[in-house]
Parts: structure tokens; sequence; C-alpha cells
């Protein structure tokens, strides 16, 4: 057994056990390049405490949901989350902590430590986990550098680490994870280098360096100076300086950021002579191990220290998606500078967009227009969607930032609870709800007004009437898809009439306001950290609430591409007599441009339902919103399916779309194919408090109307039983 | 090595030593057999499982509490038509009461720790089963009956 392996011990055979990053440093120090000394706590220690703890399998019952390679990003965000919150809470058992504490202790007593990630074959060539995995900087006493343990631990898990994973194929179960403590060494001045650099083929090699200590510079948050040299003549061929503002600095416990003196933001952290040292160390690790590497390193005085050391692997050119996995981790001040430009810039400017394009009526333009509408109407839709992918779904990483502090600083047993504090904000599905409620309230209370509804009379409550309209002229038809919109009131008036008859419905559990436990997670807080927290809070709610407005406003604008779609499809269906439903855009297009071409329909329109034979009894998904309902099935395949919910059935969809927020209210419960606990689907059903089973494969398809289920809101299990024919 | 043993003590073993086991409940249409993990104290005649409330066992057992249950220590080779050994379970089960949860609970998660979440879920029910006799099956054929209550 080898639990714990000193820095200066670690042999050739070691390097499985001690990892890739240890295996370096060790290699490096055996050179006598100055390396902080420290201690390998070996995989043996991580497999241990897996093992005996039952966590091995309880994080592959987690993953094993569903075929990985079928889990979405969100579920695996979801997964990660859980997992995390599982090292958090499960204790090391006891005969294991104590052979890990004796020799730590021994070794840094409470001296500040830096607790590093080192997994065995991070650091293959073609496969970089570098940034995927977490280190923590200024750890001091036992008991917080086990705790730091269990998140290096946990970080194996990371989604960023799965998506990676899943992306290159590997399989998370034979992965493991060892962890490097090293004495932390204060330098007044770090960076990286690399001694060829990866953008170049040529003989470049590139040194980075900021004031302070350098995880700002590796997390992006502090801008460096960037200097690109000649490896051969070692000569500086051009210096960058970038706008200096902040340094990373230890702080009581941690790091905290602060603003650079007027004087260090004057001057470069270093001297052409300190680059062309920081450059020979990466040529002397370079030379060592036979490959280019990417080394970080700080200046303490004037000793030059070697912090780490690894292969610059050469990504391919495309299709490696690790910096945008990377990119769904921002900092929170890069969040908050992301909220701005949404709240500011962008969806002001869909909003914008959407309206200018409601008020060009496409149905009054000649054929070339229109189909110049089309093409000018698909470009902005994908814009927006890229938009989307690039800015939004980044932000949502918001509410996760706020439930990683949540559940490190308050360890629920629930990982999601945080998601109280964050519900009950400004929803734009849910203002809609409250108004659809009012408008019930008013049937409920006025029994003539319900009996000129239902004969389909023109009603004499006047107070009804403004009511309606105002409505009518805010959200206009709730039965909208790519087919048709229904300009009929009656769907609206039939759907009021349902909610009339229902007591309780329209009503969201939460209220708006604040909920209680706010107080007592900011009372954890003191201080700077205390003024940091209510930020963060801020910021998930607005996260939080992103997540649904902007799928709103998306859908406005792709509400207007139908409306020109639909504006073709109709002129071609009445010019040819054939009803051209399932025409596809781009053929709506040619054949307004050109009424010669040929009018192919495509030969799949809606896909017939394979007649399998396989019945489902019982579905594994996601919980997604605790609690148990049971009740029958209403498959929504198209908005049309809205039309008929029953009050008390159980919602089964693809993925709820914000604009069908509003059959909300009648359902008991709600299961969806997507997956995760952010998507729309969830956070609604959370809302109204309701059973909500997400991430079920083809559950439209699979499911039937009138089927009886039993949603399991907290084990995320399905129970169907279909009535016998 | 487990012929060497009294039959109760190879029941003992085999029950301390396997995760998983075959319950059997009945249904109007006939019986329904589940695979479940379990932990069972042979010498207190009890047995634990744990399911979602909304399975068709649990259904089943609140219609019929008779219940069989079946462990055995196969290992997918051909001499486990000789080696292999046999014990099934008939007694009664529900769900466990209030008071006798603490302890149960603990049971259980001593044997399966990565269980916790399942079987902490509100949805989710700790059943026990008494064990009225137990029937061991070895060495093929040989078959012998430990009864609880003669």
């Amino acid at each position: 057994m080898s639990l714990v392996i000193p820095l200066r011990d670690i042999r050739l055979e070691d390097r499985t056990l001690v990892g890739d990053k240890s295996f370096a440093l060790a290699r490096l120090m055996s050179q006598g390049i100055p390396v902080p000394d420290g201690l390998s706590l070996t995989t043996e220690a991580y497999q241990e405490y897996l093992q005996s703890t039952g966590l091995a399998e309880r994080i592959q019952l987690e993953l094993s949901r569903k075929p990985f390679e079928d889990m979405r990003w969100e579920e695996l965000w979801d997964a990660a989350l859980r997992i995390r919150s599982m090292f958090l809470q499960t204790m090391v058992p006891s005969s294991l902590l104590n052979r890990m504490r004796q020799p730590i202790e021994a070794r840094f007593d409470r001296a500040p430590v830096a607790v590093r990630s080192s997994a065995p074959g991070e650091d293959e060539p073609g496969a970089s986990f570098a940034g995927l995995h977490e280190s923590f900087v200024n750890i001091a006493g036992i008991e917080e550098v086990l705790v730091s343990i269990k998140k290096v631990w946990a970080s194996l898990w990371s989604d960023a680490a799965l998506l990676y994973r899943k992306e290159t194929g590997l399989d998370p179960s034979i992965s493991s994870m060892a962890v490097l403590i090293q004495a932390v060494v204060v330098g007044e001045r770090s960076g990286v280098a690399f001694s060829r650099s990866p953008a170049s083929s040529g003989d470049e090699a590139v040194v980075e360096s900021v004031h302070g200590l350098n995880q700002g510079l590796v997390d992006g948050s502090v801008e460096p100076d960037r200097w690109i040299l000649d490896r051969n003549s070692r000569s500086i061929l051009s210096h960058t300086a970038p706008q200096r503002d902040k340094v990373l600095r230890p702080g009581p416990a941690g790091l905290i950021m602060a603003d650079l003196s007027d004087d260090e933001a004057e001057k470069p952290p270093l001297s052409p002579d300190e680059v062309r040292a920081v450059l020979d160390l990466a040529l002397t690790a370079e030379a060592d191990f036979g490959r280019a590497q990417d080394i970080e390193w700080t200046l303490a005085g004037s000793k030059l220290i070697l912090l780490q050391s690894r292969p610059v692997t050469t990504l391919p050119e495309s299709g490696d998606s690790r910096p945008w996995y990377l990119s769904l981790h921002r900092s929170l001040e890069q969040l908050l500078r992301l909220r701005q430009r949404i709240e500011e810039e962008h969806l002001p400017a869909m909003q914008a967009e959407a309206e200018t394009l409601a008020a060009r009526d496409p149905s009054s333009l000649e054929d070339d227009d229109l189909a110049a509408e089309i093409d000018h109407r698909l470009a902005r839709f994908e814009l927006w969607k890229g938009v989307y992918w690039k800015e939004f779904i980044p932000m949502a990483h918001g509410v996760r930032l706020f439930g990683q502090i949540y559940n490190d600083v308050l360890k629920p047993a629930d990982p999601f609870e945080f998601l109280h504090l964050l519900e009950g904000g400004r929803l734009l599905g849910l203002e809609r709800n409250r108004q659809l409620n009012v408008l019930a309230g008013l049937i409920r209370k006025d029994p003539v007004l319900r009996q000129d509804l239902r004969q389909g009379l023109d009603p004499g409550n006047a107070e009804f009437k403004t009511n309606l309209e105002a409505f009518w002229d805010r959200y206009g038809t709730l039965f909208c898809h790519e087919a048709s919109c229904t300009r009929d009131r009656q769907d609206l008036v039939d759907l009021l009439l349902k909610l009339a008859d229902e007591p309780q419905s329209g009503r969201p559990l939460t209220s708006g306001t604040d909920v209680p436990d706010r107080d007592r997670f900011l009372e954890l807080f003191s201080g700077q950290s205390r003024t940091e927290a209510e930020s963060l809070l801020d910021l998930a709610r607005a996260s939080y609430r992103l997540r649904d407005d902007d799928n709103i406003v998306l859908g406005r604008l792709e509400a207007q591409l139908i409306r020109a779609l639909e504006a073709g499809r109709q002129r071609l269906a009445v010019r040819t007599g054939r009803s051209l439903v399932h025409l596809r855009p781009e053929a709506i297009v040619q054949v307004l441009k050109d009424p010669e071409a040929p009018l192919s329909e495509p030969e799949s329109g809606p896909k017939p339902q394979a007649a399998l034979e396989l019945t489902p009894r019982q579905l594994r998904g996601q919980p997604a919103g605790p609690g148990l309902a049971s009740g029958r099935a209403r498959v929504i395949g198209s908005p049309a399916d809205l039309r008929s919910f029953q009050a008390g059935e159980i919602l089964v969809c693809d993925a709820l779309d914000p604009t069908m927020t509003f059959v909300v209210p009648l359902a008991a419960g709600i299961v969806e194919r997507r997956g995760g606990m952010l998507i729309h689907g969830a956070i609604i059903a959370r809302e109204y408090g309701l059973p909500c089973v997400t991430g079920i494969p083809q559950a439209t398809s699979i499911l039937k109307t009138g089927d009886l289920l039993t949603v399991d809101g907290y084990l995320g299990i399905l129970s169907v039983q279909r009535p016998e024919s | 090595m487990g012929q060497q043993l009294d039959v109760p003590s190879l029941a003992r073993q085999i029950l301390n030593e396997q995760q998983i086991g075959v319950l059997a409940s009945s249904t109007a249409r006939g019986p329904h057999l589940s695979l479940v993990a379990f932990a069972a104290l042979f010498d207190d005649q009890v047995l634990y499982f744990a399911t979602s409330r909304s399975s068709r066992k649990f259904a089943n057992l609140e219609q019929d509490p008779r219940a069989a249950f079946l462990v055995d220590d196969r290992g997918r080779r051909v001499e486990d038509l000789h080696r292999a050994v046999a014990v099934t379970v008939q007694g009664s089960a529900r769900e466990v009461d209030r008071t006798s949860r603490a302890p149960a609970l603990s049971v259980y998660l001593e044997r399966h720790p990565h269980l916790i979440d399942f079987v902490q879920a509100p949805s989710c029910a700790l059943m026990e089963m008494s064990m009225g006799a137990v029937e061991v099956v070895q060495a093929f054929q040989q078959v012998t009956r430990i009864s609880f209550n003669p």
C-alpha cells in the first residue's frame, strides 16, 4: 500500500499511482530544477475511499440512468452536481482518514498548501484534460486540506471532464485521481510558457505573465502580458501588453482578486532578461522530456520556480469542443459582464427585431420579395440561435456557480435545494399564467359569464371583455405551431373555462417574493464575502430567470419566421391545389423564386409510428421536481394537442416550450424527453410544485395519451400502466 | 467448502454473501418475479429490501403479502448444477413501520451503502419479509426445509 509518496521519492513505476502532474514534477525535481516540495496522495487513497463508502457504485448508478453517449450536456451538468455533492457528504472512513492525515500533518502542519489534481493519463497526447480538473491554492489546516482533497477527487466527475470523456469516447468508470499537495510559493509574478507555440508551426515560443499568482491567468480572469520569442536565438519577437488592472493574491483562505497598484499597472511583470530566463526553464523541461512543454512558473524574489510541466498538446484543428466546455465555466466577473450583454444588448435587440418583423406582413409581398423575406428571417433566426448557444447557455452557469457555493457551505442533503432561492423570480411564462388566472377567476365568480362563454355568446361582463382584449393583444393565440396558427379565440376561451373549473389552478407555489432561506444563506457570510455572496445570488436569480425569458424571446423570432414560411406555403398550396404542410423552407423559397422549379415534398411527412410491440412499464429518467403523482398521460405531439388537455392529466412532451406553459396549472405532473434540472419544464414544474421526470428518451412516441402514469419526481422513475385494449 | 457446513449455517452464509435475489409476489393473473437488492438477518428471521411505491411488486404485496425469495450462488458455470446452493425464503412482506425503520435502514445500508439516495427517497418503501421457512437446495437435488414456526 502506498497511500502517500513524497515528491522526491516518486519512481518510474509510480506513474499511474501519482498521476501525470506529480510524476513530471518529481522527474524535474530530480534534475535539480526548483520545484515546490510536496506529497502525492496516490490513486490508492481515492480507490479505497470509493470502494469502502459505496461511492463507486453510487456514481455508476447516477451515470447509468441512460447510455453515457445519449446524455445531453444539461443532464451531465446535473449528474456532476449530484456526484460532487455525494463526495462532499460522504465522510472518509476513519481508518483511511488516519493514514491520510498523519503524513500530511507531519509534513505541512498549518502551513498553506496547494491541493492539485494529478490524474493518471490526463496529459496523454490527443486527450488533454488540462483545466478540466480542479486545484485549490492557499489552503491551511488539515481539515480544510481534507475537504479540498475531496473536491479534487470529485472534479474527476466534473461536468466538463465528463463531457470531454464523452466526446473522446473515454470510459469514465476506469478513471482515477491522485492528489498533489504542495507548499504554496507566494510569487510576486507568475505565468505560463510554451517551449514551442501551439499556434504556429515555426520556431516560436510563448511566455505569458501576470503580477501576483497565476490562477487568474489560467482561468482567464486576469489578462497577461505576452511575449513571442525565437526558440533558437532567444530573442523577443513581439510583446503584447494588456490593460493591467487586477491581481490575484493569497487571502486569509483561498485567493482574492485585488486592484493592481498604479506602479505595477504601469510596467510589464517581467524584464526582457527574465522573459528569457522563463524560456530557458521551459526549454530545459522540453530537453528532459524530449517533447515541447507547457509550463506554469512563479518568481519568488529572484528565484524562478517551476510549478507544473506538461506536454504541449496539439489539438485537432476542428471538432475538439474542449474550449467550449471550458467556456461553460465562467468566473463571477465574466458572468456579470455576460449578464449585462444579455440584458442590455441581446434581449432588447431580439425584442426589437421581433417587433420589426411583426410589423411587416409577409402575405402582402410579391413572390420574389417574400422569398427574400423568408431567407432574411431564416438567416436572422440562425444568427440569434448562434448567440443563444454562445452567450445564453454559458449564462446558465450562473445558476451552477451559485449552487456549488451553496452546496459547499451548507452541504444540504438535496443538492438542488439551492434552486428554492432562485425560484419565484419574474418568469414571463408565469406572468402570462397569472393573467390567465385572473381571467379564470372572473369566470369562477360569474355564473352568467360562464354560461355565455359555454354557449359561444358575446360575454356581457365588461371587466372580463377588457381583460381578454388586453390578454389577446399582449400574447395573441396560445395555440400556434409550424403548420398553422389558430386565429380563433375560442381555444383561449375553452382553456379559461377549464381553468375556471379548477379551484386551485393558476397559482404557482412561490409568490415572487424572496423565500426565507435567502437570509439564512447570506448570514453565513460576512464582510467582503457577504457582498460577493449577494452579488452571486442576484446573478444566479437573473441566470435562472433568463433560462426562461431567452427561450420566449427566441420563440418570438421563430414565430415571425414561421409566419413568413406559412405565407409562402399557403400561397403555393392555393396555386397547386395541394396541401404543402411539410414543404421545407428551402423548397418554398426556391419555388417562389422560380415557379418552374419542381415542387417535391419530402417523402417523410409525419413519420409513421413504428408498430412496436414493446410496452413500457417503468422508465428511468432524471428526478427534476420532487413529488409523486398519478394521472392519465396527455402526450403533446403538436401544440394543437394542448387544446385537449384535461385537468389532472400528466403532461408528456418532447420539450416543454415556454409557449406551452399555460396548461401547466391544469397538470398533475410533467414528463419530458429532454433531461436536466434547468430545462424549462423542470423550472416550471418546481414553480408549481409538480412532480417532474425529465430525460425519458422518446417520451412522446413510447407513451400514449390515456396511459396511466405515476410520476416519481423523487427518484426520476415513471411507471406506466396501459389500459388493456 | 459449503458442504462442510450444517444447513442453517449454509443458508446464513449464502444470505450474507449475496447482494441480489429474486422476489416472488403474486397477482390475480399469476406470479410476478423481480430482481432486488436485499439484506437478510437469518438469525432474526427477517429480510429487507426496498422498492419504489409505484412498482408492481409493491402493489402486489399490498394486495397479498405472501412472498418467496430466492438467493443463490450461481456463477455461470456448468458445475453450478452440482455446486450451486439455492436458498428459498418463504414468508410475508410488508413495509417496515416507523418505529423499526431506523434499525432496519442501518442493516440495509450497511449492505448497500450505494443505495442511500434510493432508499431515502419519500417515494421508496423499505420492506421487511419475515421468514416463515427457508428451503436450502444443494448438490443438485438435496433439499432441506428449515421451519421457524413449526
